[in-house]
């Protein structure tokens, strides 16, 4: 009896150490917080967009003779929740727009990542106050984005990563670098994977715990109508006319396929809570409800509500395999030669590394190396003419087509990379290009031939500057 | 929430991805306790503090997901009183029951304002086909849904329909839109879905033609909600 009574204890007490370990280790172990920027991005881009659409009966959702007549929302509605909350109530009709202004400028501050503590509160306020003032209006899609509003806001780390903050944090520090002048071969600076952090860790982890949740009960749910059981459905959503986004109502002539997707869509929110944390599985069911969610955006127009739910499972994606998808596996991209000599060389590198999400490009210092052994072809004169990017394929580009090519390897700068397809801008580009590069200070006296560059007299053209060398 | 600042800086991209070698990498150790596993420098209070704050959370959502209609018990419905401020607070407590038992038809409200000046009366559909964009559509979808609990939920407490607290603030809304207003009628209507048979039926006489989901026998559960008069709104 004692020895049962003593093993069950020790059962419970190892049982109890375990539990807490796994908490620990699940909630508090630093995670890179990539994912959770780019769920702030992706729930940015559908705020504003969402907004844009309210902007349409902006009076008939949110005045006071609008749907939802504030004091029968108030008193009737809201007396039933006391603790529900709205900025909305406070906002006269005649400022409707001006707070509209005021919203749709702190999404798009939330979206780009600037201020981003205090903004995602601001934001998270703002979806709260929508839903409080006008709930009359609220369907699906504004749960799932409630939800994650509230994880991007409380966890205080959706700006560490895809933000202007990162960014703006980055160029500082690569300015300090750049201006310590070339006394490095390379920059010093830091990669562009950001830091892991435990509170990147908790966001993620609750908007992971929150998306199994809904696909749990979704699921389950559905277990007790006799439709999901028969197979027939799927062909309910379909042929509801309202609904309608695209008639599939021949899908009726197929009666076994719809059964099969019946199942199979039942199949997935049943066992996603459970199969999801299995990392080899995790692509297959990714791909599962995004098949999922954009066959219901088809057949039902839910087009928001399916952006949602993959925004959220951005969370479940790695973080290494999201920044391959902008950097590509192999790193660095290209070897960029610059003149370590010259300070407007030097601040546009900062830029660039402070807009590397990883080590896509190498700055290497001309001034410090021989040029030759980055790449047989190169010489030292003409890399102080014109900057030069050796590709990791051997390929080089040379002055605004190094830059061009850069730009569209950089995410934050890739919209300015598409400036490179208008008509003539080539042609234009290289001769701006050159004029700048021609007539750049640098920071030592002229004691070489690289000195004439200098020459404002000189007319340095650039034979080969402008093609591309194999 | 502090940002964390671990003892290790690189190699955690899996870390919340139960990627065992990047535990490794980081210094996991599982057999030493709690002491040995790394936990972004977060002092010992700092996490129980926050570990009780994610318990009730999640106790919480876990919970909303339970009380919901068809059924839950006397201890789900008291759970979720017990949590009903913390959802009111945060705009949380979803149940997530999407078509659930089942895809249920469609209601859809039509609205007749009438005038003083016997000028034509004035109908409008919710939701208006056409509508764009679609989320606009959706939000008018939403509209017709709300109504239609909130009218059911009044008649369940023994009230008549026209007191819905929804219907009339759609009525106020219509009265307040057009000058000159002297009733607003507002009716409800359900739009079912035909059963998949009679479709193949109708797919097998008409061949390509398709199929007419709008037909009148398709609309049920025709209720007046109110006739409201505009002088009492």
């Amino acid at each position: 009896m004692r020895r049962l009574v003593i093993g069950t204890y020790d059962y419970l007490r190892e049982l109890a150490a375990s539990a807490a370990r796994g908490w620990n280790r699940f909630f508090f172990t630093p995670a890179d917080p990539t994912p959770l920027g780019l769920i702030r991005v992706v729930v940015g881009l559908i705020l504003l967009w969402n907004y844009s659409v309210y902007a349409l009966d902006l009076h008939n959702y949110f005045a006071s003779d609008g749907w939802s007549d504030p004091t029968i929302i108030q008193n009737g509605w809201r007396d039933l929740h006391r603790y529900a909350w709205s900025l909305w109530f406070y906002v006269p009709d005649d400022m409707l727009w001006p707070a509209w202004c005021v919203c749709m400028g702190v999404f798009t501050l939330f979206t780009l990542g600037l201020w981003s503590r205090v903004i995602a509160f601001a934001a998270w306020a703002i979806v709260i106050s929508t839903a409080r003032r006008a709930p009359v209006a609220q369907f699906g899609f504004d749960q799932i984005i409630s939800g994650w509003m509230l994880y991007l806001a409380f966890c205080g780390a959706s700006g560490q990563a895809v933000s202007l903050d990162r960014f703006l944090a980055r160029w500082k520090e690569s300015r300090a670098a750049a201006s310590r002048k070339h006394k490095e071969v390379r920059f010093k600076i830091t990669s562009g994977v950001p830091e892991p952090s435990t509170a990147a860790n908790i966001g993620l982890r609750l908007i992971q715990l929150h998306l199994c949740l809904i696909y749990a009960a979704a699921g389950l749910s559905k277990l007790q109508g006799g439709a999901w059981w028969n197979g027939t459905a799927i062909w309910s959503t379909i042929a509801a006319r309202e609904f309608q986004y695209y008639d599939v109502t021949w899908l009726a002539r197929y009666p076994i396929l719809i059964n099969l997707m019946t199942h199979i869509s039942l199949a997935l929110e049943i066992v996603y809570p459970v199969l999801i944390w299995i990392p080899r599985l995790r692509p297959l069911l990714v791909a599962g409800v995004i098949a999922l969610h954009a066959g219901i955006g088809l057949t039902m127009g839910l087009n928001e509500f399916g952006v949602a739910m993959i925004a959220g499972n951005l969370g479940f994606f790695s973080a290494i395999q999201l920044r391959s998808l902008v950097t590509g596996r192999k790193q660095p991209a290209g070897r960029l030669l610059y003149d370590g000599a010259c300070p407007r060389c030097r601040a546009s590198i900062a830029l660039f590394a402070a807009a590397d999400p990883d080590r896509v490009v190498e700055p290497v210092d001309l001034t410090a190396v021989d040029v030759a052994t980055i790449h047989p072809s190169l010489t030292r004169e003409a890399c102080l003419r014109s900057m030069h990017l050796v590709r990791s394929d051997g390929r080089v580009r040379v002055g605004y087509d190094a830059v061009m090519t850069i730009l569209s390897w950089l995410p934050l700068f890739w919209p300015a990379s598409l400036a490179r397809f208008v008509p003539g801008a080539g042609f234009v580009g290289r001769r701006v290009y050159q004029k700048i590069a021609d007539s750049r200070p640098r920071d030592v006296a002229c004691t070489d031939d690289s000195c004439a560059i200098h020459a404002p007299s000189a007319s340095l053209k650039e034979p080969a500057a402008s093609k591309t060398r194999s | 929430m502090p940002s964390g600042t671990g003892k290790v800086r690189e190699g955690l991209d899996e870390g919340r991805g139960f990627d065992r070698g990047a535990r490794r990498r980081v210094g996991v150790d599982r057999a030493g306790g709690t002491g040995g596993i790394v936990s972004g420098g977060w002092p010992v209070w700092a996490r129980v503090l926050v570990s009780v704050l994610l318990l009730y959370h999640l106790s919480a959502m876990f919970v909303s997901t339970l009380v919901s209609p068809p059924a839950f018990s006397m201890l789900e419905a008291r759970l979720g009183n017990f949590f009903a401020h913390y959802y009111e607070l945060i705009d949380q407590g979803y149940a997530y029951h999407y078509y659930a038992p089942e895809p249920p038809p469609t209601p859809v409200m039509t609205a007749r304002v009438t005038f003083e000046d016997g000028r034509e009366p004035f109908e409008i559909r919710m939701p208006t086909r056409g509508t764009a964009p679609r989320l606009r559509y959706q939000r008018q979808l939403a509209q017709a849904h709300h109504l239609f609990d909130d009218v059911l939920q009044t008649e369940m407490r023994g009230e008549p329909a026209r007191q819905s607290v929804v219907a009339l603030s759609y009525a106020r809304h219509l009265k307040k839109q057009f000058q000159g207003c002297l009733t607003v009628e507002i009716e409800l209507k359900q739009h079912m879905i035909p059963p998949l048979q009679e479709i193949q039926a109708q797919l097998e006489a008409n061949g390509s033609r398709g199929v007419d989901l709008d037909r009148p026998e398709y609309y049920r559960f025709r209720r007046q909600v109110g006739v409201y008069s505009c002088d009492d709104l």
